[in-house]
């Protein structure tokens, strides 16, 4: 294991696994390819990701989670920075903290 | 998130709302974003989960906006009325439904509440432009002035090669809108909305300016020319009002829409214009 690597836990794996796919699902298989998504991975800085795909990305995220999840309500609760500012891991941990 | 088919055009739409065994406290609500650069998310993002904790919601994108299909022609405001009222019926809001329009979606929530009136039953407008005389000819200038600015001293270059994948989204919708289909000579094509006839929608109506908007004047011709409306100008913001400050639009719309009088047409309320 390289030095400063973080050790997820099997759960966090799970869904980072899942965000992955559900990320290259809604902007594409061939513009992700080139990129390594992990849990420090910026959506505006490294995916420029549009408004409208992360509204999917909440979609599909609720198809496979369930309501609780709420993505939209989430957001609505945070104030514009933190939205530029998101990383994956911070979706991540929100889906894992509504495993309860 | 789901499909929706009208007419052979396939559209991007979200529904929220509370549970299923949590009765509704009004009628559902439907957003209707602004026009080339904007789609559902503009309203996703503020007003829609906030008013899905009382009722349900429907988003859409536009017909060639977001995540709908593109298609070349079909930009008439007539159309959009027809995609609307298309998207009700697929989605079985067959009864009345309050219609919240920011921008260019204002315009088609009054076109809906003049053309389509059994389909209102109240209509909140963001920095709606109505389309009096000379809408469409003004609309198209600024789109067009847009898209030339594509052609500016070395930005082909820069948007083949550098642009963030955003920026180039963002371009060819708008090249693919302006340039390439119908939208413009449909503007243009499209039914008129004198300011008389607007006397003959009967349902309450809420507008939204804010005070250093370009199109301030829109809101006090609409006071004017609509029966049951209610004026609010916003301090401190612009023509993107509903980006700059949602929390305070959130505060003005969430109560009026929940309030029983502006549930149900026709109304008896009075104006409200501001001094």
């Amino acid at each position: 294991m390289p030095e400063g690597v973080d050790v997820l836990d099997a759960r966090t794996q799970e869904v980072l696994d899942a965000v992955r796919t559900i990320i290259a699902n809604v902007i594409g298989e061939d513009y992700v390819q080139e990129l390594e998504i992990d849990m420090d991975t910026s959506f505006h800085e490294d995916l420029d990701i549009e408004s409208i795909e992360f509204v999917a990305l909440g979609e599909a995220l609720g198809e496979r989670y369930g309501e609780r999840v709420d993505l939209a309500g989430w957001i609505a609760s945070m104030d514009v920075d933190d939205i530029i500012d998101m990383k994956v891991g911070r979706l991540v941990e929100h889906i894992v903290s509504c495993d309860g | 998130m789901a499909d929706v088919t009208v007419d052979g055009v396939r559209f991007n739409v979200v529904q929220l709302g509370p549970p299923p065994d949590v009765p509704r406290a009004g009628p559902p609500v439907v957003f209707v974003h602004g026009l080339i650069v904007d789609n559902l998310s503009s309203f996703y993002y503020t007003l829609a989960p906030v008013v899905a904790r009382q009722v349900d919601v429907l988003c859409y994108d536009l017909r060639g906006h977001g995540r709908s299909d593109r298609p070349l022609t079909g930009y008439r405001l007539e159309d959009a009325v027809a995609d609307l009222s298309g998207i009700l019926d697929a989605t079985g809001l067959t009864g009345p439904v309050q219609l919240v329009g920011n921008s260019f979606g204002g315009t088609i929530v009054l076109s809906t509440a003049l053309w389509a009136p059994q389909r209102v039953a109240a209509i909140a407008l963001i920095e709606a432009h109505p389309a009096f005389d000379g809408w469409a000819d003004g609309m198209v200038e600024d789109l067009e002035d847009l898209v030339e600015g594509f052609d500016g001293p070395g930005m082909r270059d820069y948007i083949a090669s550098e642009a963030p994948r955003k920026m180039r989204s963002m371009i060819d919708c708008c090249e693919d809108l302006v340039a390439k289909s119908s939208l413009p000579a449909d503007f243009r094509l499209s039914r008129p909305m004198p300011a008389a006839d607007l006397s003959g929608v009967r349902c309450p109506s809420l507008l939204l300016y804010g005070d250093c908007s370009d199109i301030l004047d829109r809101g006090f011709a609409l006071a004017d020319a609509l029966p049951c409306s209610e004026l609010r100008i916003i301090e401190d913001c612009t023509h993107s009002l509903l980006m700059e400050a949602p929390d305070v639009v959130a505060r003005h719309v969430v109560p009026w829409l929940a309030d029983p009088a502006h549930q149900v047409p026709p109304c008896d309320m009075g104006r409200t214009v501001p001094a």
